[in-house]
């Protein structure tokens, strides 16, 4: 894989949560530290969240995005003459990265593996329109950025593309685990197991 | 109360809680595989497919 990235780390499993994610982190170029969560679920597919450490102990980590600041951060960084990162900056070399896991650590070791994400929601898209009552959110920004990354390089020959427009996910199901992992048993999969283990979390 | 009455901001909480009234009894989510077509369609011809 060619695609401009960050140096990643495997640092282990974290065994404070029940379904025991493995995790890595990388450093983007402003030297903020990224966690990746991946987790393995039924039928070969494996999760991925990313948040920035310093987010770590925050409810909605996975909302926050790179380019929210404070006033306060943006004074200092104004005061001592640094840029601050933009999203767009950053943006393609931490999806890269996350790519890269995924392939290297995931796809190459196990042939059948899909993929899964969820676009978690900004909070100006929360509103009552678009909140669903399960909590998920329809059609996020970062649903569609994501949705758009995957179609650039990953094939519909090797990934059937999946969608769920009305909670965010995007599903790319390994054509070679068609058999185990039709519609209708992702379908289930989705909405009675992982929809509601969200809302647990 | 006329709904022509009420200010925008009622306007939009009233649509969220109609959509949630209306969904919460017969919601549900529904997977869709994308048609390869769909996909080249809309898809930027300057990037390559990742070798798998």
């Amino acid at each position: 894989m060619n695609l401009p990235r960050f140096q990643y780390y495997n640092v282990g499993v974290d065994s404070l949560q029940d379904s025991k994610p493995r995790l890595y982190r990388f450093r983007n170029d402003s030297n903020e530290t990224y966690i990746v969560e991946v987790f393995e679920l039924e039928h070969s597919i494996y999760a991925f969240k990313f948040y920035l450490k310093k987010h770590k102990d925050c409810k909605d980590k996975y909302s926050k995005g790179i380019a929210q600041y404070s006033v306060e951060e943006r004074k200092k960084a104004s005061k001592a003459k640094r840029m601050l990162p933009s999203g767009a900056s950053n943006f393609f070399k931490v999806l890269n990265t996350v790519l890269e896991i995924a392939i290297t650590q995931y796809l190459l070791t196990n042939t059948k593996a899909s993929f899964f994400f969820m676009g978690a929601a900004k909070d100006s898209e929360k509103t009552p329109e678009k909140t669903n009552p399960d909590n998920t959110v329809e059609n996020t920004i970062r649903y569609r950025n994501y949705w758009l990354y995957c179609k650039r390089h990953l094939s519909w020959r090797k990934f059937e593309y999946m969608e769920m427009n009305s909670s965010s996910i995007l599903l790319l199901r390994n054509n070679d685990n068609k058999d185990q992992l039709s519609l209708e048993v992702a379908q289930n999969y989705i909405t009675k197991t992982i929809i509601p283990a969200l809302n647990e979390s | 109360m006329k709904f022509s009455k009420l200010n925008k901001k009622n306007r939009t909480v009233n649509a969220g809680k109609l959509k949630a009234a209306n969904n919460s009894t017969s919601f549900t989510h529904k997977l869709r595989a994308v048609p390869p077509k769909e996909i080249e369609e809309n898809r930027s011809s300057a990037y390559t497919y990742l070798a798998l």
